[in-house]
């Protein structure tokens, strides 16, 4: 008797030309480029999977609102005593550039949005979509980081929002330097022991010492990211790279489970 | 009645996975949580013809890996075997037992997520693999094995 009185039967040649011709298709997404794959998986976003991720987004909002006030009173209350300190230090060097005759800093401009991480059937996500209704005037990619530090990149457009990867993507990187400027270095994700994701410092130089504790921020370097945006603390040294340079376990200062509510980085318009 | 019957095996393979997309937040959360998606594949392909278990599983594979925002590929291609070799190995191997169906599901589940994991995340880890992957399999055939009974029970 079949499964539920199910009734039906198999016409063997008709059936091994439809496997064959859907695991094409599979080969063929498979072979789609990143950036093609990231299309056709918005096209079902955007139609068959829809309500689910509505509901999604109305539980998820429904959910976090009454913790993400109180972490915003927290937050606001620890930025105006920050900005306050940083206040005079600012009047500062606008009045010693005005004396120079050197033109205001260009610090860009910041666009709030809402983090949706992929969901991975195993494992983390390294991928999210941000939603926000200023996005649609960044220019991309570009740096994702809360007042804590670095989350990540915003890559490309997705259906309404923004596509972009944490920083615990394996093809991440960032330039980093010492809260000084006196070392530099690359700083990528690092997965030990199959455990949650740190980062790495490579390229340290070899005469240098880092000391476990000190804070890691972004240099600014090829204009993604802002200049002087945290990334991390060294928390200790690992093993040497090719016996010339050092390298550092860093502790991310915004783990990907945490990023609910982001900014992105809107790079100023630089002169001609 | 046989109309029934088969009817209630569709309404009880389209209530696990609209059950699995809508909670998958919650699902993506626990390290073991029942794969409903699986579940849901397999019992289709207990329903479908090779060919049909077959694009069966290529679409589920799609849909999921869209909401993963990863491995697209992948999911599809591995969906679609699934759902094709279900069907082939339900025509080999069923029985009238009442132990099928969960013996069937906890099987595939757990093959399903070993492929999975050794194509999307490598090396595999051994705690997946070894604790994970064997309890979902266990809470996705005892999920479905509930299922089953309620719909056989009310269309009977």
């Amino acid at each position: 008797m079949p499964y539920l009185h199910a009734n039906r039967r198999d016409r063997t040649r008709a059936d091994l030309i439809a496997v064959l011709v859907f695991l094409a298709c599979g080969g063929l997404i498979a072979a789609l480029s990143p950036g093609q794959q990231a299309g056709l998986a918005s096209i079902v976003r955007r139609s068959a999977l829809y309500p689910f991720l509505e509901l999604h987004r109305a539980s998820s909002e429904r959910a976090g609102l009454q913790r993400r006030a109180a972490a915003l009173r927290t937050e606001r209350d620890s930025l105006v005593s920050e900005l306050a300190e940083y206040r005079r230090v600012a009047e500062q060097a606008t009045q010693l550039r005005s004396g120079v005759g050197l033109a205001g800093p260009a610090v860009g401009s910041f666009a709030p949005a809402e983090v949706y991480p992929g969901r991975p059937r195993i494992g983390d996500s390294n991928e999210f979509v941000l939603r926000g209704r200023q996005l649609a005037s960044v220019t991309l990619p570009a740096g994702v980081f809360t007042g804590r530090g670095l989350v990540g990149v915003a890559r490309a457009r997705h259906v309404a929002g923004v596509r972009g990867e944490f920083w615990s993507h394996p093809d991440f990187r960032i330039s980093v330097q010492t809260e000084n400027g006196a070392i530099t270095g690359i700083v990528r994700p690092y997965r030990r022991d199959g455990g949650q994701p740190i980062m790495l410092l490579e390229g340290a130089p070899f005469q240098s010492e880092i000391v476990p504790g000190v804070h890691l921020f972004t240099t600014g370097v090829a204009g993604i990211y802002p200049p002087g945006l945290r990334v991390g603390t060294i928390r200790e040294r690992g093993e040497e790279e090719s016996g010339w340079m050092k390298r550092y376990y860093v502790e991310p200062a915004v783990r990907p489970e945490d990023a609910d509510v982001v900014l992105v980085w809107r790079r100023p318009e630089l002169g001609p | 009645m046989r109309g029934s019957l088969s009817r209630a095996a569709w309404v009880l393979v389209v209530l696990v996975l609209l059950l699995h997309f809508a909670l998958h937040p919650v699902f993506s959360r626990w390290p073991a949580g029942p794969d409903l998606l699986a579940g849901g594949l397999l019992l289709g392909s207990l329903q479908l013809r090779s060919g049909q278990a077959a694009g069966f599983g290529f679409a589920l594979g799609l849909l999921e890996a869209s909401l993963a925002l990863s491995g697209l590929g992948t999911l599809t291609l591995v969906f679609t075997l699934a759902g094709y070799v279900g069907a082939r190995l339900r025509d080999l191997f069923y029985s009238d037992s009442a132990r099928f169906v969960p013996t069937f599901l906890a099987v595939g589940v757990l093959l399903i997520q070993w492929i999975v994991a050794a194509l999307t995340t490598w090396p595999p880890q051994a705690r997946f693999l070894l604790i994970y992957a064997p309890l979902a399999a266990v809470a996705t055939a005892a999920v479905c094995w509930a299922g089953e009974r309620m719909v056989s029970f009310f269309f009977a």
